[in-house]
This record gives structure tokens, sequence and C-alpha cells, in this order.
């Protein structure tokens, strides 16, 4: 670790993280379906390279470069989308830090500050634009609208525009978590929910227990 | 232009870039989540990591191939370059020194640089029996991704990790090895 | 010679890594008639009598309400000498998540910039530490990079 690492600012390809990203999906449903069915497959004793012509787990057509893994009912499951939103949320909690100590200056207490924060410097640094719209009621809950929201403008199922709606849902836990994430490193428990009111615009409902 | 030339070129004016922190950690929380979620069983994890790297690597080499018009490579040494200087430059910003030649030309060792995007801030956490240390292969993704990627181009290798720093050992060290090279042919899976 | 106590405290009021240390400088020794039976200074080994070596982690523990109330009025990070007990002074530094470094020490009069910027690099190696993803706030560090990191820091500022 060099003394110097968190002052030089290093960069990768935008695409890399947007594969990753595409990926969370699908592992996280493969990792429920095998966690779910511990009984039936065995315990890995052995690295197992992936190979083209073998199944990636034990779901119907789940051949690589299929996406027929989400297709599998259990997108739809709770264990699948809690942990959709824990690799979000992790990694809110974590990116609040590395932003905050990079902003420098001194400490954000105010909760409308906070969401000014997330709506301007996380969206900024996760999808190269800012929120594009912030409200609240003053009474704890916040509203915030992307219109254009990158993590799904560019699914597209080929079984249409409802199935895209409805696969494009379990994409959007994770910015939920990612959210949530950061919240909870300022010590503020919030709930964070998201709706896809018109496709690609999305909006995010965040409730807190904070009077403003 | 040499193909670092074409590299270093491609990554400053033509790809889009993030805060590499964000990659590092969305990684990281992954990797985390997936040791938690299979109780330690590592082999288990190295597996998931290895299924995402390798569906990340079906579809990143269309991107690649289009990014840099590189055209099919006459030997094996000019894929392995191919995959270093341009690969990993455009995406990882990295770039990996290629050791180790075997006798026939069919193997070699990629040198990944530390610290790089994936393995940034990781310590791997210190437990009594070092499970963690001898099973885990943390940036077991990349072995994926290569594979992947290669399958597509009819290339059928062997890509594994011998040595990582992680582990504590003096370097990150991959072993691509080339088995055979698959006729033209649609693979199984593609529409 | 400044005998230190640093305590890292988690948002749970929880201790989270503790070194005791003390000043590398200033490492000569004075021989003194009247004690004869102490043993010379080790530079770099705290030098807290026994019975307040005994209280330091209570100490940081009380100073956590001082910290509280001083957050509120000041929007620094650094909060400065927030108390003394006994000899015993304390400087406090609180983090964006709400982890605090609480530095115990001993005498005379510090210069608070130097504890400030030993502070500032406690913090940096602190979201360093958040970084890895094997890490979990309120963990405890076990690291030994960051304990030997630490001990760097304050033979550099302190």
């Amino acid at each position: 670790m060099s003394e110097e690492i968190l002052d030089r600012q290093t960069y990768v390809n935008s695409r890399s993280l947007d594969f990753l990203l595409q990926e969370l999906i699908p592992t996280s449903i493969r990792v429920s379906h095998k966690l779910m069915n511990s009984q039936q497959s065995s315990v890995e004793e052995q690295d197992v390279p992936t190979t083209i012509d073998q199944q990636l787990s034990s779901i119907e057509g789940d051949l690589p470069g299929t996406v027929n893994v989400l297709d599998s009912s259990l997108i739809h499951n709770d264990e699948v989308t809690i942990r959709v939103e824990n690799y979000g949320y992790n990694l809110g909690v974590k990116i609040a830090e590395v932003l905050l100590y990079r902003a420098g200056g001194n400490k954000i207490v105010d909760i409308l500050d906070i969401m000014k924060f997330v709506c301007r410097d996380v969206w900024k640094c996760l999808y190269n634009k800012q929120m594009d719209n912030l409200r609240t009621n003053h009474r704890g809950t916040f509203v915030l609208v992307d219109t254009n929201y990158k993590l799904i403008s560019a699914l597209n199922s080929p079984h249409g525009m409802q199935d895209t709606l409805s696969k494009a849902k379990v994409y959007m836990w994770f910015p939920c978590g990612v959210i949530r994430g950061i919240l909870s490193n300022f010590g503020i428990e919030a709930n964070v929910t998201a709706e896809i009111t018109q496709f690609p615009s999305v909006t995010f409902n965040i409730h807190t227990a904070i009077n403003n | 232009m040499s193909r670092k030339a074409v590299g270093d070129d491609i990554w400053k004016n033509n790809v889009e870039k993030i805060n590499s922190e964000l990659f590092t950690l969305t990684y990281g929380s992954v990797v985390a989540q997936l040791c938690r979620d299979f109780n330690n069983n590592y082999h288990e994890v190295n597996n998931q990591l290895d299924k995402m790297g390798y569906n990340i690597g079906l579809r990143l080499i269309e991107e690649f191939l289009a990014k840099t018009g590189v055209r099919r490579c006459q030997t094996f040494k000019e894929t392995s370059e191919v995959i270093s200087k341009l690969g990993f430059k455009i995406f990882l910003n990295i770039q990996p020194t290629i050791e180790n030649w075997s006798a026939d030309g069919k193997s070699c060792s990629l040198i990944l640089p530390e610290p790089n995007p994936l393995t940034e801030f990781v310590e791997l956490p210190i437990t009594a029996d070092d499970k963690i240390a001898k099973e885990l292969w943390y940036s077991q993704i990349l072995c994926g991704v290569l594979r992947g990627a290669l399958q597509m181009v009819q290339l059928d290798c062997d890509v594994q990790f011998v040595k990582d720093v992680l582990r504590g050992d003096d370097r990150t060290e991959l072993r691509l090895k080339l088995n055979k090279i698959l006729k033209d042919e649609v693979p199984a899976g593609e529409d | 010679m400044s005998s230190y106590y640093l305590a890292i405290i988690g948002t749970r009021d929880n201790p989270i890594y503790e070194l005791e240390f003390a000043s590398f400088k200033n490492t000569t020794i004075l021989s003194s008639p009247s004690t004869p039976n102490t043993p010379p200074p080790i530079p770099g080994k705290a030098r807290f009598a026994p019975n307040v070596k005994e209280l330091l982690p209570f100490i940081a523990n009380s100073s956590l309400d001082l910290i509280e109330d001083a957050q509120f009025t000041s929007n620094q990070l650094n909060l400065g000498k927030i108390d003394t007990f006994y000899g015993i002074s304390i400087n406090a530094f609180i983090t964006p998540g709400n982890i605090k470094f609480v530095l115990c020490y001993d005498g005379n009069v510090k210069e608070e910039n130097s504890i400030r910027s030993f502070f500032n690099e406690i913090n940096e190696l602190y979201v360093k530490t958040l970084l890895n993803p094997f890490y979990a706030v309120n963990d405890a560090i076990i690291s030994p990079e960051f304990d030997l990191k630490v001990k760097q820091l304050a033979r550099k500022y302190l």
C-alpha cells in the first residue's frame, strides 16, 4: 500500500463496471438457487473452470452466454432481491467514506445536505451525471428522480416491454441498496425503494425517521 | 503504431472512465458477500467468480474487437500480447507483463501489476486456519473473463492463478495455456 | 517525554483499536538521584504510571460524552483538546462515519498542529482499512500492517 494512494485518482473503463453490474443479478439468482437446494447440489471440493457447454447452475437453460437464468421464477424471490440490495448496501457504505474523504472539508450534518450529496457527488461518481430532481416533504421523506437511469436504460427484453420492466425492477434494488448504505454511513436509517415511472426514468423513494 | 501505443491511445481518447474505487469496491462487495453466502467454502466462491467472468468475457470480446479492430492473431504469442497491451489496458488501465514461455509456445505467465483495480486496499482476513489464504483466488473473475473471451475467438484455453500477492506471494501470476484451436463454428448458446 | 494512548472507538462506543506509545523525540536520559529505581526511558514505550495506565480506557470512554457534545458545536472533524483529567490531556477527532479517535497524553503543552496532522493521517489509514471488502464498520482492527503504520505515524508527528 503506497502512502499516497488515496490522493492519486486512478480510473478504469466504465464498461468494466457495467459488465460487472450486469452479472450481479444472474449471480444472485444462481447463488440463491444453490443455497436453497443445498441438499441436492454437491459441496464443492475444488475449483471447476467454466466451459461453454456446461450449465452454470441447475436452473433450466442456464448456459454461458444465455440470459435464460433471468427467466427463472427466482428472479422475484426475496432472497435474490435482498442479495442484490446487499451488494448495493456494502458498496454504498464504503463509497460514502471515500467520497467524503476525498472531498475533504467538514462534516455534513443536515439531512438535506446529505441528500444533495447523494444526488450530486454520489450520482456523478457512479453514473457521470447528477440526479435530475430532488423533492422532500420536510418530514423525512425524499423523492429522487433520474430521468435516464443508466443501469437499466440499455435493458431490452426480446419478450417485450412488460418483461423488460419486470426484470429491470430487480436491477433497481442495487441502487436502492447503495443509497441506503450511504445514509447508514451518516447514521441515518432509511427505507429505500424504487419505481420505474416511465422507462428509463426512475424514482427513488426514501423514508427516514428524521424530521427536517 | 506499436500495440502499446494503440492501447494507450484508445485508453486516452476513446474510453469513458470512472473512478477505479467504484469498481474495486463493487467487486470487493461481491467477493465478500459470496464468502459469507457460502460460509467460507472458497472453492464455491472461486467457481461463482469464474462463471461471472466467463459470461462477461463472452460479451466483452465483441466490444474489444470493435474498439480495437484487431485482426486474427497468427500465433499464440501475438494473442497474449494483444491481451496484455490492449485488453488489460483498455478495460482496466493496467499492463501485465508476459513471461515464462513454454518451449512449444503454447503457454505463458501473465504477471499482474500490484496494486490493480481489483485488489487495491484488499487484505485477506487473518484467521487461525489460514483457509482463505490457501483456497481463495480473489481475482478469479479474470480467469473466467479471459477464458470466455478467448473461447469466442476459437481458442480453447486454460487460465488459472498460480500466485497471488494477497495470499502472501511475491507477485500475482496467471498461467495461460492454449489447448486447441476450435473450428470456425457458431458456439452453443449464441442465437 | 510524553506518553500517549490512542484509542479508536466505533459507533457503538466499542473500542476497535488501542495503542500505547511514547514520543520518539527527546529521548535523553535524565538521571535523577531522587528516583534511583526508575528504569531509563525506552524510546517509544509509554511511561504512564500504573494507576493511570489502568484508567486510560475508561478515560477514553468517558470522553465520549464530551465528544458527542463537541461534535454539534463544531463541524470540524478535528475537535482538538476536549478535556483534561489529572494531568492527562485528551484530544479527539471524529470521522464522518461517526468513528472517534481519542488521544490521551500526559503533560506538556502539545502543539495542536502535530496532533491534528497525526489525526488526519490516522483518518487516511482508517479509510483505507474501510475500503477492504473484508472489513466491516465496527470490526476490531487487527491488521499488523495497520499497527505498524500507526507506529510510523506516531514517530513522525509526535
